[in-house]
């Protein structure tokens, strides 16, 4: 019975995890969003920048109420399904949720500021400044989270070893700063920040390219348009931003967990110098089938060189008993493969946005409905790639999965009540979203816009 | 030990401002029940605003906890996870029904006055399961520490639990009245609030061996102050500032937590033995005051704008 539940336990978590990452993706990316059309707006007195962030900050309002509350339903769920991990991170690594409950109420506040007294302010940069608040509020929420993730990655900031040798029992050397600033907390934010903000971006392109094709009037297409701009411009300089992080983030692995590193290059070899790059692939009977191989590949892209003596971490220098699931190198392709070809629609579309070309036609159309739709795959593809390669354990080396969860068989009628009123409040917040866009006239807004101006 | 008591007051402290801006919550609940055509015009200007930062004070009371008293989480998770299960799932139906409150088109099927019903409703609920944890862990009723257990039947057969329960959301139906300026005789707030103390009062006595009852008196001044001050037409803008009566309850709240320190589980569990080590108190004090001088920034800035808006006569 322990184990089902645990197994539920992970279920639950990952579920309302994917879940609540569909929603936080678009609030960091539509904050950021509103703000710079609200900025452009009042910078060239424009009414359609001033219409879109009116709108985009009507969504993010929507997607913020709901985001926050299934962000509650995590934070509480980490300490009723996690009760031991909980109990370790409440000792040593508890600030950046203390910090996060900070970023969140800038944002809230200045949110609830912004949507509804925006008529209020005389001076127009106040308001805008508030939009600002917002955004900074967002992405330092995520910010503080990820450093929480980072911890579970690469632990530090008390005495490890003599908390193993006690079998948990001893836990001195508490030292929180040093927690916060764990090993890997700088690659680790720096590339979730900036993926979060891609997925996001490239989520709400779908949904300005939709209407912008959908569109009747040129005053909606314009505003639609000029919305594309600056989704399309953030989506390039962020999906750069993550590769980069990303390719940090690797090399990070390699010395800091090396054995996930070998799980998600499927490097089922003892650690060697020139080593292929699998694309593909599955184990079967114990052994990877169904790949391409690259020779040499891997090591190129990991030292930078094409003579390198230096090895890569294999599977084989471990007890195959502390390997996480080998389907996460899957996951990684899909994400590095998708991350790609999304980088390269990205700088196309960049081009057409920045020399100021058409952009209509039905491959620009579905180009950007695919690209919002691959940019949450690959987002979840890499969450995925990173929770499940550090298994078995959920903080890292130092205790497992298993050892934390919430035994309890109470969690399982409850639980199933969790998942099954999100399945209808998910799909519920994008169909409402988009429906109370859609009842408000963008021409309407537009003349009302031009009376205030 | 001086750390301890800042930490715990700290944690009170939190506690009593979440409880200041639910109770405005669970106000506005019992008006939208039962006059929501005057809620329309008292109530939404500013509850709609409000409502997020309730939701951010209750995250900030949970990390609190977390940080204050790490030991007793397996406890809360274990005794009470069904209860904070379905809490989660009410929660986060309370901010889809009032966010679908604020936008919800003209249709035949779903209305707005059905929808902030709904939200009243579920606020009701919720309030309700506050009150029966903050009860548990105060009287011990019920509760097994040891063994990780939470008996409902034996919580609820001890009668001062239901007084206090019962006496508090009395109190608060008379409040509500006074902090929207609903439309009811002067003295009917004063009368409401004065029978809910009289139950709640006696029923806490009785809950818990109280470390220093005097306390309570102040905390049943603050209480009862705004609907007194209504009566006066001089003092009546006192009675009338949210911002105040916010601070009178959670003024009131704090001073009730107090009484009771250090003990809880009516005096079984000494919270100074579960406390977090003194160099996580240390930064999560600094944290507190760092963060706290923008939340107050923040508050100030809300009820500036809020007041001059109110004044102007625009809905937010």
């Amino acid at each position: 019975m322990g184990l089902s539940v645990i197994g539920f336990d992970r279920f639950l978590m990952g579920f309302t995890l994917g879940a609540h990452i569909l929603i936080v993706t678009l609030s960091i990316s539509l904050s950021l969003i509103v703000s710079i059309a609200e900025f452009l707006a009042i910078r060239k007195k424009d009414p359609h920048y001033e219409v879109l962030s009116r709108r985009l900050a009507k969504a993010l309002v929507i997607f913020f109420a709901v985001g926050t509350a299934s962000g509650t339903v995590l934070a509480v769920e980490l300490f009723t399904l996690w009760p031991t991990f909980m109990v370790l991170i409440a000792k040593v690594d508890i600030l950046p949720f203390y910090y996060e409950v900070f970023a969140f109420f800038l944002e809230a506040i200045s949110l609830v500021l912004y949507v509804y007294y925006w008529d209020y302010f005389r001076n127009r940069y106040h308001h805008w400044l508030l939009s600002l608040f917002v955004a900074i509020g967002t992405v330092m929420s995520a910010v503080f989270i990820t450093m929480i993730n980072a911890f579970m990655n690469t632990p530090s900031g008390f005495n490890i070893p003599a908390y193993l040798a006690s079998n948990g029992s001893v836990l001195i050397g508490i030292n929180p700063l040093a927690a916060v600033a764990s090993p890997s907390a700088f690659v680790e934010v720096s590339h979730v920040v900036t993926a979060t903000l891609t997925a996001g971006s490239f989520a709400l392109l779908t949904y300005l390219a939709v209407n912008y094709y959908r569109s009747k009037s040129a005053e909606a297409r314009d505003v639609y348009r000029k919305g594309i701009n600056i989704t399309a411009i953030v989506a390039f300089v962020s999906i750069i931003l993550a590769g980069i992080s990303g390719d940090a983030s690797m090399r990070m692995l390699m010395s800091l967990q090396p054995l996930k590193y070998a799980a998600i290059e499927l490097n089922f070899f003892h650690s060697q110098a020139n080593a292929p790059e699998l694309l593909g692939g599955i184990m079967i009977n114990g052994k990877p089938a169904y790949y391409i191989s690259l020779p040499g590949v891997q090591s190129i892209i990991a030292f930078l060189s094409f003579n390198s003596a230096q090895k890569v971490p294999g599977l084989l220098d471990y007890p195959s008993s502390l390997w996480p699931p080998l389907f996460v190198h899957l996951t990684f392709d899909t994400m590095v493969g998708g991350g790609i070809l999304l980088g390269l629609f990205s700088l196309f579309l960049f081009y057409k946005v920045a020399r100021k070309r058409n952009i209509s036609g039905r491959f620009m159309y579905y180009g950007m409905i695919t690209a919002g739709i691959l940019a949450e795959i690959i987002y979840d593809a890499g969450w995925v790639t990173d929770e499940v390669g550090r298994q078995p354990w959920i903080i890292y080396n130092v205790m497992t999965v298993n050892s934390a969860a919430n035994t309890s068989p109470s969690v399982i009628p409850l639980g199933i009540g969790i998942i099954i009123f999100y399945l209808i409040v998910v799909p519920f917040t994008f169909y409402f979203t988009a429906r109370v866009l859609k009842n408000e006239s963008v021409e309407r807004q537009i003349s009302e816009v031009r009376n205030r101006l | 030990m001086s750390g301890a008591i800042i930490e715990i007051a700290l944690n009170a402290a939190i506690f009593s401002m979440f409880f200041a801006m639910i109770s405005s919550e669970l106000m506005a609940a019992s008006a939208i029940v039962f006059r929501y055509e005057e809620s329309t015009s008292k109530v939404f200007k500013f509850l709609v605003p409000i409502w997020e930062v309730t939701g951010t004070f209750f995250v900030f009371y949970a990390v609190n906890i977390e940080a204050l008293v790490p030991d007793a989480l397996p406890f809360i998770a274990f005794t009470f996870t069904p209860y904070i299960l379905v809490f989660l799932i009410l929660y986060v139906g309370r901010n889809s029904a009032i966010i679908s409150a604020e936008y919800i088109w003209r249709n035949r099927i779903i209305s707005k006055k059905m929808l902030y019903r709904v939200y009243a409703v579920i606020t009701y609920i919720l309030g309700l399961m506050i009150l029966i944890i903050f009860t548990a862990v105060i009287s011990g009723a019920g509760v097994g520490f040891s063994n990780n257990s939470f008996n409902l039947f034996s919580f609820i057969s001890f009668i001062p639990d239901d007084g206090f329960i019962i006496g508090s959301a009395v109190i608060l139906f008379g409040l509500a009245s006074v902090f929207y300026d609903l439309r009811v005789r002067d003295y009917l707030p004063i009368a409401v609030i004065i029978v809910g103390m009289l139950v709640a009062g006696p029923s806490l006595l009785a809950m818990h061996d109280l470390t220093d009852k005097y306390l309570l008196i102040p905390a049943a001044v603050l209480t009862i102050a705004p609907a007194v001050l209504r009566i006066f037409p001089k003092y009546r803008f006192i009675a009338s500032s949210k911002l105040l009566i916010q601070g009178f309850l959670a003024s009131s709240s704090f001073l009730i937590i107090f009484s009771l320190y250090p003990w809880l589980l009516g005096r079984s569990l000494k919270i100074t033995t579960l406390l977090n080590s003194s160099v996580m108190q240390q930064q999560i004090f600094y944290t507190t005051i760092i963060g706290g001088i923008l939340l107050l920034m923040l508050t100030i800035v809300f009820f500036r704008v809020f007041s001059h808006v109110s004044q102007r006569g625009m809905g937010a």
